[in-house]
């Protein structure tokens, strides 16, 4: 039962003890009003019968007189008659004392007939003996009815008082006993409720569950309430929880794109300098071994030159190929591979002079592949240079093997070698840039994996590596969805 | 420094034809290096080692190169550039502070010789007291390359 159900209880059932008080109180009043009524009768009795007896001793009749004493006898079984309501002959009836109603009717009818007696004495119809004969039985019963009619009348009001006095205590009683329970129940709920809100969430809602099956009714509604607004307060938290992880994310690869930017930016004016004060040097020195007549030193300083601005030349270019894969392009084009292999070897043809690298390409696709070609070659090419570059003068038959495949939703790039290999200590930092692990064997400008790796993460594709002394392994996974779209 | 103090000491430079380790990865700049130690009439003996972690083998490799180079090992003096693969110059500082302790190379001093004039990777470097210049690559003449070798090298013998 709810608290508003228990509340209206608690007032029906304060109504009916107050009406049950009021009807006894009322009840018992009017059997006070009877005991008036008769009173009344007796004396109006008294008077007629004075009447009487002064008419008896030669007083003359006067019909007026007459009939006003035994209107006022009669005024009273009338007005008792309209006390009496249904209830009252219920009870009277059950408690049979009815015959105080039978009394009154009996009354009237003994007044009525002496006043038909008058009338007919008026009228002269009766003799004055026959009116007094009349007058006399009536005075008679009017005396006899008084009698009758108080025993019916302490019966009923002692019943009244016996009966509705215990049972308005009764009720009262009850109505405490059970008003207090209601409230206490209601108060019992709203405490735990309290309780329980006060009470610190265990990290789930759980612990929720068992009050909420111990309340019912508004209090479980509040109860809902409550809890839906402390989820939805958690789940605030959460998610304010969550976006600070995601700005301190944000923050730290921000920081270290940053960092990046600052080597980036030290690293290529440290490299673009560097072969221009060398070349300064060299042309100073030129024009000593000339003035000293050395003009084959003169010609080796010269071509240094020319060595140097080929690798400032090379610096520049990946420097812009590097700039340009951050940029979308949305250049999907269908993408001839076997075309874009022969493009790639004649660009490396300067590597493979005195290269002893055999070149194995196996390009097995089973559908068209449209994408942005510039990505592809340039990971293809560098990757292949670099297998020609670090090729291991040591093994009988160097070679590179490049694969390119697929199926349903995959592109598949595998290059391998039989190549030195990458010195285990510098394998986390092939993508890294700047990095050459071989400066024996090179002089790129250490941009060319990063490069790679740029095109890769913006195809959405991944590249892993194998390497050992016994060669090197890149195995590049692109998906189709990331280049088509 | 007078010509008289001058001859004197290349003089006795030139008795034992101290031995100094060029660490470069770029062959021009060695040369550059080279011809410059050349012009400044100093005769000496040189090492050229292409990035850090060669320059480490040669001192790790310490009996051995003892027993090839009886008269010139190890080097009194190294030219060390910053930016080179594997392990650079900054990282081969720190190892070489340790390798100093262990074998009998304290007496071997650095002059960083590169192009890159970061001051805070300039000032790392000029924390190791073994580190006695900085020299910036382009910049340097044959006769201020003479004072630099002399003044480290005297001060040590």
């Amino acid at each position: 039962m709810n608290i508003s159900k228990k509340l209206h209880l608690i007032v029906a059932l304060t109504i009916l003890e107050i009406s049950i008080t009021l009807f006894s109180a009322l009840e018992i009043a009017k059997g006070a009003k009877f005991h008036q009524l008769n009173f009344l009768h007796l004396k109006y009795y008294t008077e007629f019968s004075d009447l009487l007896y002064k008419i008896n001793n030669g007083r003359p009749i006067i019909t007026s007189e007459i009939e006003s004493a035994i209107l006022n006898v009669k005024q009273q079984p009338i007005e008792c008659i309209d006390e009496i309501n249904a209830i009252n002959k219920f009870v009277m009836r059950s408690i049979n004392t009815i015959e105080a109603l039978d009394i009154c009717i009996e009354d009237i009818k003994d007044a009525d007939k002496a006043l038909m007696s008058l009338s007919k004495f008026n009228n002269q119809e009766v003799s004055k003996t026959q009116l007094l004969l009349d007058l006399t039985l009536a005075l008679e019963q009017f005396k006899v009815h008084s009698e009758d009619f108080e025993a019916p009348i302490n019966k009923t009001v002692s019943f009244l008082l016996t009966t509705l006095i215990p049972l308005v205590i009764l009720i009262s009683i009850f109505n405490i006993i059970f008003i207090t329970y209601l409230s206490r129940t209601i108060s019992g709920s709203i405490t735990n409720l309290t309780a329980l809100l006060l009470s610190k969430p265990e990290g789930n809602l759980n612990s929720y569950t068992n009050l909420e099956k111990n309340t019912s009714g508004e209090l479980k509604e509040l109860m809902i309430a409550a809890k839906k607004r402390i989820k939805e307060e958690l789940l605030n938290l959460e998610n304010n929880k969550e976006l600070e992880n995601i700005v301190n994310k944000k923050t730290i690869s921000l920081q270290k794109a940053n960092e990046e930017l600052t080597q980036f930016a030290y690293r290529t004016s440290h490299d673009l300098k560097s072969p221009l004060s060398s070349s300064k040097v060299l042309a100073q020195f030129i024009s000593m071994d000339i003035d000293e007549g050395n003009l084959s030193e003169a010609k080796e300083n010269a071509d240094k030159i020319s060595k140097q601005m080929e690798k400032l030349e090379t610096l520049v270019v990946d420097i812009l190929l590097l700039a340009q894969a951050d940029l979308d392009s949305n250049e999907a084009l269908p993408i001839d591979f076997d075309q874009m292999m022969i493009d790639i070897q004649e660009r490396l043809s300067w590597l493979r002079k005195d290269n002893p690298c055999s070149i194995d390409i196996n390009i097995s696709l089973s559908r068209l592949i449209a994408s942005e070609k510039i990505r592809f070659s340039q990971i293809i090419e560098n990757l292949l240079s670099n297998a020609l570059k670090y090729y291991d003068t040591d093994k009988v038959t160097p070679y590179v093997k490049l694969d390119i495949y697929n199926n349903e939703d995959t592109i598949f790039i595998d290059i391998s070698d039989n190549g030195i290999g990458i010195p285990e200590e510098y394998q986390s930092e092939v993508f890294t840039m700047f990095k050459r692990f071989h400066p024996d064997r090179s002089n790129g400008s250490g941009l060319g994996m990063t490069i790679v790796k740029k095109h890769i993460d913006y195809l959405g594709g991944t590249i892993t590596f194998e390497s050992s002394k016994q060669g090197t392994i890149f195995k590049i996974i692109i998906p189709m969805d990331g280049i088509n779209g | 420094m007078d010509d008289g103090m001058n001859n004197e000491i290349k003089n006795e430079m030139n008795k034992k034809y101290p031995p100094i380790l060029i660490v470069d990865d770029d062959e021009v700049d060695r040369y550059v290096l080279k011809r410059l130690v050349k012009a400044s009439g100093l005769d000496l003996t040189i090492f050229e080692k292409i990035d850090g972690k060669e320059a480490l083998d040669f001192f790790e490799d310490y009996e051995e190169n003892k027993r090839l180079h009886p008269d010139s090992y190890p080097p009194i003096l190294i030219f060390l550039d910053i930016n080179m693969p594997r392990v650079n110059g900054i990282e081969f500082l720190e190892k070489f502070s340790h390798l100093r302790k262990l074998i009998e190379i304290d007496s071997c001093v650095i002059i960083m010789f590169s192009s890159s004039e970061r001051e805070e990777d300039k000032k790392k470097i000029m924390a190791y007291d073994f580190v006695k210049d900085y020299v910036v690559k382009g910049t340097l003449t044959a006769e201020e390359l003479k004072t630099k070798i002399l003044a480290v090298t005297l001060k040590h013998q």
